[in-house]
């Protein structure tokens, strides 16, 4: 039983060579008016403008010439809009990246001033007596970790490390 | 001295020599595709005048941005891209005309008088046939049968899928016959 539908799938494989009739298709192809008409239509359509005349050398010629003519040739690939998008992307979660620390640092910042509110008084009102009190109540405190406090080794001379270093080794 | 078709450079070797300089690799690639370029446009609309122009259009934009070109896919299949949506450009410029010109040298060279009149008759009854189709019809139904593409790469070049490709062709194929009774 020849199925006129899968004939007709194949026609234009039968046309480009990449498939064949078995004899009982061919004999179907003419026998069935359907197919017989459809089969008709695929080989004029493999025809079509088959006997227009191309003058290709002189195509060839008005082409090299309109290259050497016309703007550079993009030999270099350009980017295309997915390597963009992928470009776009990348930079995007790079900012994201360096943004969000700095965000999150930056509210840690903000946030530092009411956090120590409560705990350092507003010295611009506070007599030179009052601050040497203060000094000396929070040296103890201070002297555990808050920036400031650590000396900066950097600045010392060769002598005063030797000497830091021999009080240290004394203790 | 008889060359053989595997003895040819095949089109990514020549397209890789085009992007090295070689111009004479870019001659070669109009050699191989052009008729088949004409053939289409022709078959789809494009006015008899404008085919060649056209043709060339294809071929400049396409050695211009070869790194378009993903060397998975055939390289005639993207110059019939280029060249569809040159004609679509063209066909807006128009206003959507399509042209239907029959010349003399379009018709096949057959040595008996009467085949050749009944073949001409037909040919020119399918033109006028593919003249009256929407557009992705009359493309697939060339792409399918004048050049003998698979639905998958008639998708690729049309920018739509194997099967809607497969769906184009059916009805084309239906409206023709009717059409040529």
């Amino acid at each position: 039983m020849i199925d006129c539908s899968e004939l007709s799938g194949r026609m234009p494989d039968v046309i480009a060579g990449r498939s064949e009739w078995s004899a009982e298709e061919a004999r179907h192809l003419t026998e069935c008016d359907v197919c017989a008409a459809e089969w008709r239509l695929v080989r004029i359509g493999s025809v079509l403008y088959a006997g227009r005349e191309v003058a290709t050398e002189r195509m060839v010629q008005d082409v090299l010439v309109r290259l050497r003519a016309g703007e550079p040739v993009a030999l270099v690939p350009r980017l295309s809009w997915r390597k963009f998008a992928m470009g776009l992307a990348a930079a995007a979660s790079v900012a994201l990246a360096v943004w969000v620390p700095n965000r999150a640092h930056q509210s840690a910042v903000m946030a530092l001033p009411a956090r120590l509110g409560p705990v350092l008084p507003n010295l611009s009102n506070v007599t030179d007596e009052q601050l040497y009190r203060i000094s000396l109540a929070n040296a103890g405190h201070l002297a555990d970790g808050v920036p400031g406090t650590v000396p900066h080794l950097g600045g010392l001379t060769a002598a005063d490390l030797e000497q830091l270093s021999s009080l240290t080794e004394t203790r | 001295m008889i060359v053989s078709a595997t003895d040819l450079p095949s089109d990514p070797e020549l397209v890789a020599a085009w992007c090295g300089g070689d111009e004479l690799a870019a001659a070669q690639l109009v050699r191989r595709h052009a008729a088949a370029l004409t053939r289409y446009l022709a078959g789809a609309g494009a006015a008899s005048s404008e085919v060649e122009d056209l043709v060339q259009e294809t071929f400049l934009k396409a050695f211009r941005g070869l790194s378009g070109w993903r060397g998975g896919g055939s390289l005639r299949g993207w110059l019939f891209r280029i060249a569809s949506n040159l004609l679509k450009d063209r066909f807006r410029q128009s206003k959507g005309r399509v042209f239907l010109e029959i010349n003399d040298q379009d018709l096949p060279d057959h040595s008996d008088p009467a085949g050749e009149l009944a073949a001409s008759e037909a040919e020119q009854q399918l033109r006028e046939g593919l003249s009256r189709l929407p557009h992705m019809q009359r493309e697939v139904f060339l792409l399918r049968v004048q050049q003998g593409m698979e639905y998958t790469d008639i998708a690729g070049v049309l920018g739509t899928t194997p099967g809607a490709a497969r769906v184009h062709y059916h009805h084309a194929v239906k409206r023709l016959k009717e059409w040529m009774g």
